[in-house]
């Protein structure tokens, strides 16, 4: 027999992002005690609003599945003569349990063979499981952050202030948070939260949507959209903001959309500052025409209050209005200065704790970044010069520094204000552009001037926070050095910026070591070791995302990390290469030279083609002499599918050597010359990449 | 509806609600919560319920006057439910009708808002409440007050006056609203919020107050050792709107702001624990 069972917890409003992870985690966690305890269900559905988390289990058994426990007595005793006869020690078992000899079963454990009773409980009702474990179930609910606020102290991320629960047609009654389960939900707050009365759990949806509660979140999601859609006029486009859809959806109980309007007065403000106080402050959804300019209308959507749109679009037009207000205050506070000369006020901003202020990092973003520009040969000196310089200089502007509505704009506010006090374009770019990536699905900069000082940052961020002795470790990566190294990853793949890393790290140590209010406690040697350790590990996992194997990236970075970019240029080839007959024999065979030369020290002396017994040593041998020249000149000039080439041409050589060479001849001075023809050989492979460490499948 | 019945409708509604009615605080307040009708009472951990403007004095956020919501002085309503009651949300909206504000009609939001006073070592989880995209009321239960865990949770309600005014009278700009028959909001604070903002922002002697600042954490200091637990915190009090003006004139580093809020709390919870051992021993006696 099974029925439908329906929980909804009414809470008071949860905070938007918490929503749909706890709905989740909530029937996650009923569902996985159902099967634990062998209660069978079918179809399960998830709602949520901001205001309940509900769950609607179909066909669940309404008893737990019945389970034979089994009791185990003594041993049976064989050597008992009268054979059959179970003995006094069975019998007393059986009776103490109640129980008939008969009753016993046989079974083996460990390895001998023992009485047993088998006993079946009475299964326990699907109710009186939900009634004993719903509340520890609740209470174990995932939020980020959880509060207290009556007496039993019930640990919740907002009160809780009903809770529906019924089994098949009848509430199931228990007790959470002081709270009494019933059949009665609660309505919208703009009907005054009257009471639903719940007659079944299968309709939960239609009755919500009957009084005003659209509790699927796909529902409330296709209504704005489909309401945004009808609310554009010819000429106007949404900027698509996925993440603030869903934040509106969990904002809302029923949502309305309406048109709302923007001063013409503010249009003069930057674009990504009027779009930040409709997205980020008032959750409007912004508008731009077909030209990429922000239009003066936006879309907003209201929880309830259908009938009364006009009105709401008119208040919230004055709320914008406010904030705008604001913005501009700053906007005209800010411009009374030119950017250049805040530069000065960023001594009394500390960026990190002992490594000085924001003005002694931007001292040594120009030094790094000028080094920087002179080993790539790249780059415009003078625009990476001011660049580097005003690159920080908004986080001292009214609009951005405290941590006010309009710091997340970082940057972009710094190019707004260098174009209004005449900086060049190229330099208010590398103001702007230095901080991109900001996350993994940013856009990069654009210019060769903001990749500059944008890679200079990241370096200059990551050599003084691995100074502090603040790596990230585990989970914990308080300072965001992941994405930081990230950033510097994916724009040195991106454009191909060949450099010498380890040469640029050091520049950035010696940068910070020569500046008076530092005091550095650890050791530098060791630092570098460690953040290029910690550099190659991002690398790997970039690599890997990219489908790169990670044994191949690692015969490569295993021998050379000096230059990133040559560096997968390198693991690139190799992945190509890879695949082919001739590679995989290659890879065996270089196996097998590594195998041998495993503990044996590089010999001095050269190779003696003398001491040679075979045709196979004479023409390896040839082959390294031969094509040396080629491969070392192909390696400076970066053409790996040449050394590919010559490598894999070894593979015939390499094979008719151990096929007809023994190595560890008898004769000492043949098994070294044989030993120095491997090396030789070794060394030119090495000098590529390790390819012992290239992983063979072995094919069925 | 003037300003002034808006005030003494919410202050009738409260009453009848079981509140005390208090009044502001005689020394410069950043909020309602630092009036030790708040801060005090609430560490007390008792059954407890006040209703009381507040004249909050936000220096950095002054702007002459000429923005239409931000002011370096606002007129703050503050309630205190001590344990918050189980409707309590509910009797909030009814606080709304009472002053003519129908909900039905309008959006009304409780947007996450997790409300934080580094000064007063208080925290508590809540909402600001949104009424057409405006906020209008910070809604917190306190977890923590002057460091210490609450035990008896409080619902805090904060309205905002002047922007509620500013919905029910239907104008876009403070300087504009009725508090009176005749008697329009700049007619009285213009000036003065003008003044005020040349002061906070231009004027205010940065090492006068960087003295009395010193001075004022030495007598709370010297205050506390003879167990005078309400001139203490008076000089709490005064520490703290001493700091937030130092600040508007942007004489204040990143890494002194940082020492300021820690010498704050660290007076602050001094003050709180002091106020728990004292209610222990009356218990006791």
């Amino acid at each position: 027999m099974n029925s439908e069972l329906l929980i909804e917890i009414g809470v008071e409003e949860l905070p938007s992002s918490y929503i749909k992870p706890a709905a989740q985690d909530f029937s996650g966690r009923i569902c996985s005690r159902l099967k634990e305890v062998e209660i069978d269900f079918g179809k399960v559905e998830v709602f949520y609003t901001p205001r309940r988390l509900a769950v609607l289990i179909r066909k669940i058994e309404m008893y737990e599945k019945k389970k034979k426990r089994r009791v185990f007595g003594p041993p049976i005793e064989e050597q008992v003569s009268d054979r059959g006869k179970p003995s006094k020690a069975a019998i007393g078992f059986a009776e103490s349990y109640g129980k008939n000899v008969k009753d016993l079963g046989i079974s083996e454990r460990k390895s001998k063979k023992v009485y047993f009773i088998e006993f079946e409980d009475e299964p326990r009702s699907t109710k009186d499981i939900l009634r004993e474990d719903l509340p520890s179930i609740i209470e174990s609910i995932y939020f980020p952050k959880k509060m207290r606020w009556e007496e039993t102290r019930f640990h919740f991320a907002r009160p809780i202030r009903w809770i529906v629960v019924i089994l098949g047609k009848k509430t199931l009654k228990l007790k959470i948070a002081g709270v009494t389960s019933s059949r009665y939900s609660l309505g919208p707050r703009f009907y005054s939260s009257s009471k639903i009365n719940l007659t079944d759990a299968v309709s939960y949806e239609k009755t919500m949507r009957e009084k005003s509660i659209i509790v699927s979140f796909k529902k409330r999601k296709e209504m704005i959209k489909d309401g945004i859609t009808s609310l554009l006029k010819k000429g106007e486009i949404l900027i698509k903001n996925e993440d603030l859809l869903d934040e509106v959806t969990n904002l809302v109980e029923y949502p309305v959309v309406f048109r709302g309007h923007l001063d013409k007065e503010f249009v003069k403000l930057p674009k990504d500052v009027i779009i930040t106080a409709m997205k980020e402050h008032q959750r409007y959804f912004a508008l731009e025409d077909k030209k990429g300019n922000v239009r003066t209308f936006y879309i907003g959507v209201s929880n309830g209050g259908s009938d009364n749109l006009k009105e709401i679009a008119v208040n919230n037009d004055s709320v914008l209005k406010a904030r705008l207000t604001d913005a501009r205050f700053y906007w005209t506070e800010d411009l009374k200065k030119p950017l250049g000369d805040r530069v000065q006020e960023l001594k009394g901003v500390e960026w990190h704790s002992g490594l000085g202020s924001v003005f002694d990092k931007t001292k040594r973003l120009i030094l790094l970044s000028l080094h920087i520009s002179r080993i790539l040969d790249r780059g415009n000196k003078e625009i990476i010069k001011r660049g580097a310089l005003l690159s920080k200089a908004d986080l001292v502007t009214n609009m951005v520094k405290d941590g006010k509505e309009f710091t997340k704009l970082e940057g972009i506010i710094g190019r707004e204000y260098a174009i209004e006090t005449g900086e060049q374009k190229e330099v208010a770019k590398v103001i702007s552009d230095h901080y991109l990536p900001r996350n993994s699905l940013d856009k990069l900069p654009s210019t060769t001037e903001a990749i500059i000082v944008g890679v200079s940052d990241r370096i200059d961020t990551l050599v003084g926070s691995f100074l502090a002795g603040e790596e990230p470790t585990g989970s914990e990566d308080p300072l965001g050095l992941r994405r930081c190294a990230n950033g510097l990853l994916r724009i040195i793949l991106k454009f191909k910026l060949s450099f010498d890393l380890e040469n640029a790290i050091s520049k950035s140590i010696l940068l910070f070591k020569s500046q008076d209010s530092i005091s550095i406690k650890t050791d530098i040697d060791n630092i570098r070791e460690k953040l290029i350790n910690f550099l190659m590990a991002r690398l790997l996992t970039i690599l890997a995302k990219r489908k790169t194997r990670n044994d191949i990236s690692n015969a490569v970075l295993s021998v050379y990390r000096k230059d990133l970019y040559v560096a997968t240029s390198r693991i690139e080839a190799l992945s190509k290469a890879r695949g082919s007959m001739d590679f995989e024999k290659l890879v065996t065979g270089q196996k097998r030279v590594a195998n041998i030369l495993k503990g044996i020290d590089n010999l001095k002396t050269e190779v003696d083609e003398n001491l040679f017994d075979n045709n196979a040593e004479l023409k390896l041998w040839n082959q390294v002499k031969d094509t040396k020249k080629n491969y070392y000149d192909s390696m400076r000039e970066h053409r790996y599918e040449e050394i590919l080439k010559i490598l894999l041409s070894f593979r015939s050589y390499i094979d008719d050597f151990f096929d007809s060479t023994m190595v560890m001849s008898e004769n000492k001075e043949k098994r070294d010359n044989r030993i120095k023809l491997l090396v030789e050989v070794r060394n030119l492979f090495y000098y590529f990449a390790d390819f012992s460490l290239i992983v063979i499948e072995k094919k069925a | 509806m003037y300003y002034q019945d808006m005030i003494l409708k919410l202050e009738k509604f409260w009453v009848k609600n079981g509140c005390i009615l208090m009044q502001p605080y005689n020394s410069e307040v950043g909020a309602g919560t630092f009036n030790p009708a708040t801060f005090i009472k609430v560490v007390q951990d008792e059954p407890y319920k006040t209703a009381y403007v507040e004249i909050s004095k936000r220096p950095k956020d002054g702007r002459y006057a000429e923005n239409p919501n931000r002011l370096q002085q606002f007129y703050q309503f503050q309630v205190i439910l001590q344990p918050a009651p189980f409707s309590v949300i509910d009797i909030y909206l009814k606080s709304l009708k009472s002053i003519g504000i129908d909900t039905k009609k309008h959006d009304l939001r409780f947007v996450e808002d997790d409300w934080e006073s580094p000064t007063l070592g208080a925290w508590g989880l809540g909402w600001e409440v949104w009424l057409d995209g405006l906020e209008i009321t910070q809604f917190t239960y306190f977890q923590q007050v002057g460091s210490i865990n609450v035990r008896l949770i409080p619902a805090e309600i904060t309205y905002g006056l002047d922007r509620i005014a500013m919905f029910l009278q239907r104008t876009d700009s403070v300087l504009n609203l009725k508090w009176s028959p005749g008697v329009l909001w700049k007619d009285i604070y213009r000036e003065s919020e003008y003044e005020f903002c040349v002061y906070n922002f231009k004027e205010a002697n940065v090492d006068m107050y960087r003295e009395l600042i010193e001075k004022f954490r030495n007598e709370a200091v010297k205050l506390m050792e003879k167990d005078l637990v309400y001139p203490a915190y008076n000089y709490v009090v005064k520490c703290s709107h001493i700091f937030n003006i130092l600040d508007a004139r942007g004489a204040i580093s990143i890494m002194e702001r940082r020492q300021f809020i820690n010498m704050i709390r660290a007076l602050s919870k001094t003050v709180a624990r002091r106020v728990v051992k004292r209610k222990k021993m009356e218990i006791e006696s």
